[in-house]
């Protein structure tokens, strides 16, 4: 293959991997923002008249904070897998726009995500300043939304793993008769 | 089912005030024991259990727990209006004391001793001194008939009919504005039971209407309807021309003793509207959620009024108990 036409194409995957891990991180981060805020809202109303609830409350705000750390992970990985760091990696152009979706999917994930959850985190909070007692029962509905964040993550995590490395799934192929 | 906004976000703080605040409403059965009490020293330790609490000081005159329970919703309520993303909410519960100070205004008595919600103090005081032009127009058109057309004793004979009418025609207006469900189908059935029981009233005490028709309606889309009411002589079928929920609640009230018809009926039409408001309580954050709070919170401040108030004056425990509205917590 022509060298130059070869260049471009690497630049190509590599732009396309680069774009996908900013759709990642910038989704997880505006989302988390969005939840967090949701969620110190309504926990600054109910601490306006209970302040003693704020140890109750920290976990529950701090909840859909994690999204964006998700996404800086995802972004980081896939940068790293597309020769960021490591300039003698090449991608082909399939393998970027391969990446591209990944990164894009999984930040949209992480953005509804934590948007819910920070809903999730704000019902929780009536709860617990209703019924103290209730505190531990509480986190538990925001936590369970972010199983579907985690899911994302290591979706993503393998895609990128199996993506870069070709060869890695070989060994599950029948051996040669 | 009235469908609740979503995504009301601005509205987390104040929620999460009222998720707080929500702890410390009455029971029914508080009340209940409240007005089963014979001592004042009974009532008064229960009532140390409540958040009137800093409010009551040992030897308080008793005269005025009336005013020490308004003044202390009052205030909770500017409290929250503070915190409102949109204050109209908390206004529609604050109008009948803007209307209060309008009234004083006219009779140019110099102080208005209640929070002006949607009449600034500078405008009363306008009013006050003749001035009408301050007044926001359909208010103004309404004292400005009810100056021109009497003279001195004869506009205090029908200030509170077009008071009343301009009260209630602005709670349509102000639900209107606000476009929640909710709340226009809250205050729809209040002013409606209002209007009725206002006309109620009138028929027990004079069965001429006409002064009624001039000077307090129209009450905007309810007009053909309290129309037809009017046309009604007999109270008791009233039920057949309103029809809905509050029609079936003027019949129930029908059933009773004549002079209970009246009070009964405002009975149902809390309970009912009490109801209403609790469907609030599923949501997260809102201005439903407000609304429905305060509602809970203007239903307490009557129990207690009412229960405190009645045993003091050795009012009879059954009658209180019979009258007691129901509660939010």
């Amino acid at each position: 293959m022509d060298p130059g036409w070869n260049n471009i194409s690497v630049e190509i995957g590599r732009g396309l991997a680069f774009s996908g891990a900013a759709f990642a991180f910038a989704l997880g981060g505006c989302g988390s923002a969005r939840g967090i805020a949701t969620a110190a809202q309504q926990a600054a109303g109910v601490l306006r008249e209970k302040p003693d609830l704020f140890g109750q409350l920290l976990v529950m705000i701090a909840l859909p904070g994690t999204q964006g750390f998700y996404g800086f992970i995802i972004a980081f990985m896939m940068a790293n897998s597309a020769g960021l760091i490591k300039h003698t990696v090449q991608i082909s152009p399939s393998t970027g726009l391969a990446l591209f979706f990944v990164g894009l999917g999984a930040g949209l994930v992480q953005f509804v995500s934590a948007l819910y959850q920070g809903e999730a985190s704000a019902a929780g909070i009536s709860l617990v300043a209703r019924r103290p007692e209730e505190s531990g029962r509480a986190i538990l509905f925001p936590a369970l939304v972010e199983t579907y964040a985690v899911v994302a993550l290591l979706a993503a995590i393998l895609f990128i793993f199996w993506l870069t490395n070709p060869g890695v799934l070989e060994f599950l192929k029948p051996a040669a008769a | 089912m009235i469908a609740l906004k979503k995504g009301q976000y601005k509205w987390g703080f104040v929620c999460g005030r009222i998720d707080a605040l929500e702890a410390r409403r009455l029971t029914k059965e508080f009340f209940t024991s409240l007005v089963s009490q014979t001592r004042t020293e009974d009532i008064f330790r229960l009532l140390q259990d409540t958040v009137l609490r800093d409010a009551l000081a040992p030897g308080a005159a008793w005269d005025d727990f009336s005013g020490v329970v308004d003044r202390h919703f009052y205030e909770e309520m500017l409290s929250l209006r503070n915190d409102c993303p949109d204050p109209r909410i908390v206004d529609l519960f604050l109008l009948p004391g803007d209307y209060l100070n309008l009234k004083r205004a006219i009779l140019h008595q110099h102080s208005f001793p209640f929070y002006p919600a949607t009449l600034a103090a500078e405008k009363l005081a306008q009013v006050e001194s003749g001035d009408r032009s301050a007044l926001p127009p359909p208010l103004r058109d309404a004292v400005a008939a009810l100056l021109d057309d009497h003279d001195e004793t004869g506009h205090r004979a029908v200030m509170d009919i077009v008071l009343d009418g301009e009260y209630l025609r602005q709670l349509l207006t102000m639900s209107a504005a606000l476009n929640i469900p909710l709340v226009s189908a809250y205050v729809e059935d209040l002013v409606l039971a209002r209007a009725v029981v206002v006309l109620w009233r009138v028929v027990r005490a004079n069965p001429s209407m006409r002064v009624y028709q001039q000077y307090f309606l129209p009450i905007g889309k309810l007009t053909s309807l309290l129309n037809d009411v009017i046309a009604t002589p007999d109270p008791t079928e009233w039920g057949g021309v309103v029809k809905g929920t509050l029609g079936l609640r003027l019949q129930e009230a029908a059933e009773q003793s004549e002079e209970e018809q009246v009070p009964r009926f405002e009975q149902l039409v809390a309970n009912h509207l009490l109801e209403m408001s609790k469907r609030s309580q599923g949501q997260t954050f809102g201005p439903e959620r407000v609304f429905g709070y305060l509602a809970a919170l203007a239903t307490e401040a009557y129990n207690l009024k009412l229960a405190v108030s009645g045993r003091t004056n050795r009012a009879d425990t059954a009658v209180l108990r019979q009258r007691l509205r129901e509660c939010h917590g």
